[in-house]
């Protein structure tokens, strides 16, 4: 069984946030900013970072939830809230040390990025980044 | 309660054969199975509790010639040959009564009356209770206190005086300030403020964690911080930075790696990397 | 008392021979009873006045012990003092009549005619224990000790056969043995809900698990009821030994005994024969040597009705809050502590040595097919002879009120009998035509009631049922956990319209209201409070239905005790003017002028229907109606 894995390559990234757009379009009602999961940092001139959630195998987020509501799937590796379980604390968006947990207060919900796991498992954002920047690659189970 | 038998089996709910494992109960086989049973004092973050009764459904078997029992889907486990009502006469009937209770109770709800009104009771029966709150009493507040926070408050007192208390009725010692009790109230009862640098609950006023790179507070209280880094085993660190200050720091750090990679020099990655 | 230590069945069988065999065994016995009915009574000062005037030595002289007994039943007659092996009974007795009856009936041969009750049937003095209707006309399995032994003294109950079961089981019958015994004795649970205790004991020992508990339910919450304080008083011993015995049985090292917060004397002398029991080793670690262990912990409730619902109780021994959980998982699988739990009733395990040692059989022989054995009930309320009653499973409610009962309490026509609430607040009334039903578990319950745990109300014709439903409501709204929506606000809800109807302002629709919240608060609620709450209410409506349709039909309460719908009045005819009705009242509701010929009359707005005029009336001048 394969699984997916989003490969992020910032020097390629042109800072057009069509992968902000993207996600906000996926997750949210008319593309709120507040529903994307990625977000694209400038951080010199012509310089870009689009930051999301890296599905850590030690996540901060799964450690510090108090109801045990974030959960790492061993199968594809993504890591998941539980939104009926979640009391809403607000502690996995501080703890996580990438800043890629949000709080969306439209939603009252907290997300990240899951690979756009109930959206067709294809990462919506590297299927419109114009270059080479957000990628998806296909593993093999058990592959580091 | 079947001990022995098979691990999984299928269920009748509602004139259809759903699957459901051993060790299961009635409402979890039915959401997965995509049948709405409401409920009251239900959340997947404490345990069942069956207080509300809202969540009463119809159950026979076979070999109960018959007979015809009516339990709560959150907590009835279920068993090979379960057979399942759940929009029964005698359902609604328990339904309607604990609706028109629980407006009699708190007229004011949003959330009563809706379920009220889907069930027929548009004004209650019964005798309004004076000066009424938002309380139902389901006991989500409590028990999330308890699972995931430190039991600061509790119920106190019993039968109709039963009321969401705190030791000797003062702000709660304990309280940490996490939210957790306002965000799974059902009716919106418990309120709190976050103004500033301080966050009021429960009659107590608590510091919220200031962003060690920026100085704005963060959705957390240092009593929280001090909770989570303790009894989640987290180096307090975690804690410390806000999540825009968290994210800056780490795009810096990647736009960095990405310069030295269109500078050819990327075995260096491994050095700074974090 | 002797120190002394059972290292085996035999040490124990030998000692107990060489105490029945010893002179003390076969002395004359003086026992006073001291069970908290009698103590309230003013037992305590007679227990003091013998103990003073018979000391040791002369105790020797006289060749008698004094002993100070647990509760002998007859509540209403005490303090008692029964002289045996002769059986004489005195009742009232004071601490000045104490001289006189160690000089008159223990030194001397006489019988003190006026300490001496009076059958009411015949008007006759009875002489002896055996010869009162009340004790004749019973069956003492369960009671069988209490009264005759010192609770404090674990030789008194030795010298009665005590602990012989025990010893029985610990070196002839394996724990399958013991359980089967039990299974064909068709014994059921003595605490309300009549389960059979060996169905109950066998899930439990087929149940997975680390460790398996025992428990003593001693909560004793319905009003009224005081057998299981008697027995825990009285007999304790005779809990603990049953407790040994069905842990063999299942195979359990860990045992309680869940005693009210309101019975200290229970606490004190379950406490004191745990201690004496250990220190005899027939409790503890390798009991008399057979290798089986078995400890028993005491622990107190806080006051709640509720901790007598099992799960509730197992909640409170686990030291949280006493609320009730769903029971869709059985104690027997998952009680105290998560683990296969058995509890019962304190009167089911002081059954349990008797099952023992006079077999299966014999209990099975006594009571009706489906109900064996005897049940020990509180008789109280409305007749002669109130107290404890202990019959046959199928003795008739007729039998009972009127046999060991004497009969109602007063003449006349208020003193008719009118109903028998039985099974507490979960049980029912029932009227003149159900008398002659047999009491056992499943007759009352087709009836509309229940047998229950054991408490018996006799009312006549002064007690209104509306009220008497108002007041059951009143006691669960106080006492319901309150963690269930169709308890906690239905029977409060059953209640204002029970109030309502005895202010005079019920409405047409409120019986129809009442029936609907019923079922609905008989199937939602989630334990037998809850569930069984409405009980009282549904089963005088079955009943007395007209008696709801005076209240809310023509504002009046037939049985003159509503006080909303009854008013005072003087009756002028046979008022003689002395006024003591006016330096009665509280609220000078009572106008006239004493002795110069007025016509009293009472100011309906200010009479708060206290009575009181009417007590110190000596004309009967004032009617109420």
């Amino acid at each position: 069984m394969s699984s997916l894995r989003l490969v992020v390559q910032p020097h390629y990234c042109i800072g057009c946030r069509a992968c902000e757009m993207a996600c906000a379009f996926t997750h949210g009602k008319d593309g709120q900013v507040g529903a994307s999961r990625c977000r694209t940092l400038t951080v010199g001139k012509d310089e870009y970072v689009p930051v999301l959630c890296l599905q850590c195998d030690h996540a901060a987020c799964v450690q510090v939830c108090p109801v045990e509501a974030i959960t790492q799937d061993p199968a594809t590796r993504i890591v998941h809230v539980d939104q009926d379980r979640c009391v809403r604390c607000m502690a996995c968006t501080v703890a996580c040390p990438f800043g890629n947990m949000h709080f969306d207060p439209n939603g009252n919900h907290v997300h990240k990025c899951d690979l756009c796991t109930d959206h067709g498992d294809y990462p919506r954002c590297a299927m419109f980044c114009p270059t080479r920047c957000l990628s998806v690659e296909r593993i093999e189970q058990g592959a580091p | 309660m079947e001990q022995t038998g098979p691990s999984s089996f299928n269920i009748t709910i509602n004139g259809r054969r759903v699957e459901a494992a051993r060790g299961e109960v009635v409402l979890q086989v039915a959401r997965r199975a995509g049948i709405q049973i409401p409920t009251l004092c239900d959340h997947p973050a404490v345990e069942a509790f069956g207080s509300c009764r809202l969540c009463m459904v119809e159950v026979t078997k076979e070999e109960w010639k018959g007979w015809k029992g009516l339990m709560t889907a959150c907590l009835y486990p279920v068993a090979q040959g379960l057979i399942i009502e759940t929009d029964s006469e005698s359902v609604h009937h328990v339904r309607r009564n604990v609706l028109d209770l629980l407006l009699a109770r708190c007229p004011d709800s949003e959330l009563i009356r809706r379920l009220a009104a889907e069930y027929g009771v548009t004004r209650t029966s019964f005798v309004q209770r004076e000066n009424p709150d938002l309380c139902i009493l389901c006991g989500l507040c409590t028990r999330v206190c308890e699972t995931a926070a430190t039991s600061a408050i509790t119920t106190t007192r019993r039968g109709h005086d039963r009321e969401v208390g705190t030791p000797w009725g003062g702000p709660p010692p304990d309280c940490i300030g996490c939210l957790g009790c306002a965000h799974v109230c059902p009716t919106g009862h418990i309120t709190f403020e976050d103004k500033g640098l301080t966050r009021t609950i429960w009659g107590r006023e608590f510091e919220l964690q200031r962003c060690s790179d920026c100085g704005k507070p963060l959705p957390l209280t240092r009593d929280q911080v001090d909770f989570l880094a303790r009894r989640q085993q987290l180096d307090p660190s975690y804690l410390s930075r806000c999540a825009d200050c968290q994210r800056r720091s780490v795009a810096q750090t990647m736009g960095r790696i990405a310069r030295w990679h269109q500078l050819g020099l990327v075995q260096e990655e491994a050095e700074v990397a974090q | 008392m002797e120190t002394v230590r059972y290292d085996s069945v035999d040490d124990f069988g030998s000692h107990v021979k060489r105490l029945k065999a010893s002179g003390l065994a076969r002395r004359r016995r003086v026992l006073v009873c001291c069970g908290t009915g009698c103590l309230a009574g003013g037992a305590r000062g007679v227990a003091e006045a013998f103990a003073a005037q018979l000391d040791r030595s002369r105790q020797a002289e006289l060749n008698l012990v004094v002993k100070r007994t647990g509760c002998h039943g007859f509540c209403e007659k005490g303090p008692l003092v029964v002289l045996m092996p002769r059986g004489t009974f005195y009742k009232g007795v004071k601490p000045e009549h104490v001289s006189q009856i160690i000089e008159r009936s223990i030194v001397g041969d006489d019988v003190i005619e006026e300490l001496l009750y009076v059958e009411p049937g015949s008007g006759k003095p009875v002489a002896g224990y055996g010869e009162i209707e009340f004790y004749a006309r019973q069956t003492r399995v369960a009671m069988r000790n209490i009264g005759h032994i010192d609770p404090a003294d674990i030789d008194d109950y030795l010298l009665r056969d005590g602990y012989a079961a025990l010893a029985k089981t610990l070196s002839t019958m394996t724990p399958e043995d013991v359980l089967s015994t039990i299974e064909k004795a068709r014994l059921r649970g003595r605490g309300g809900g009549g389960f059979d205790a060996g169905r109950k004991w066998r899930s439990c020992k087929r149940a997975a698990g680390e460790k398996r508990y025992v428990i003593a339910n001693g909560d004793e919450g319905d009003p009224g009821a005081f057998m299981d304080r008697s027995i825990m008083e009285g007999d304790p011993h005779g809990v603990l030994e049953g407790m040994v015995i069905g842990a063999y049985a299942l195979e359990s090292h860990e045992g309680y005994i869940y005693v009210r917060q309101e019975y200290p004397l229970a606490v004190e002398h379950l406490q004191r024969a745990i201690d004496d029991a250990r220190a005899r080793n027939l409790l503890g670690d390798n009991i008399l040597g057979s290798n089986f262990s078995f400890d028993i912990e005491i622990s107190r409730g806080g006051g709640a009705f509720v901790c007598g619902e099992s799960s509730a109780l197992m909640r409170s021994v686990e030291g949280k809050v006493g609320e009730p959980r769903a029971k869709y998982v059985h104690a027997t699988d998952k009680g105290l502590w998560d683990q296969p739990t058995v509890l019962n009733n304190v009167e089911t395990w002081v059954t349990v040595p008797r099952i023992i040692e006079q077999g299966a059989e014999w209990f099975a022989g006594l009571g009706t097919e489906g109900s064996k054995g005897t049940k020990a009930f509180s008789l109280v309320g409305k007749v002669k002879n109130t107290g404890l009653v202990e019959v046959e499973m199928g003795t008739t409610l007729r039998e009972i009120i009127f046999g060991p009962g004497g009969g109602m309490l007063e003449e006349g026509e208020r003193g008719r009998f009118k109903a028998v609430q039985t099974g507490g607040p979960s049980g029912g009334c029932l009227p003149a035509a159900q008398l002659d039903l047999p009491v056992d578990f499943d007759t009352l319950t087709r009836a509309g009631s229940m047998m229950g745990s054991g408490g018996m109300i006799v009312m006549d014709h002064s007690t209104c049922m509306v009220d008497v439903a108002r007041y059951f409501l009143s006691f669960l709204v106080d006492e319901s956990c309150g963690k269930c929506v169709p308890c906690r606000e239905g029977l409060f809800q059953m209640y204002q319209i029970v109030s309502r109807i005895c202010e005079g302002e019920g409405t047409a629709g409120d019986l129809d209201q009442i029936d609907d919240l019923s079922r609905a608060i008989l199937v939602g609620s989630l334990c037998a409070l809850g569930k069984s709450g409405p009980n009282p209410v549904l089963s005088t409506l079955q009943h007395f239905r007209d008696e709801y349709r005076a209240h809310i039909n023509e504002r009046r309460c037939p049985a003159g005790v509503c006080k909303a719908l009854i008013t005072y009045r003087v009756v002028n005819e046979a008022c003689d003017g002395c006024g003591a009705c006016l330096k009665a009242c509280a609220s000078s509701a009572i106008l006239g002028t004493p002795k110069k010929g007025d016509t009293f009359n009472i100011d309906e707005a200010k009479c708060d229907r206290c009575g009181a005029c009417v007590t110190v009336c000596k004309r009967g001048a004032i009617a109420v109606g």
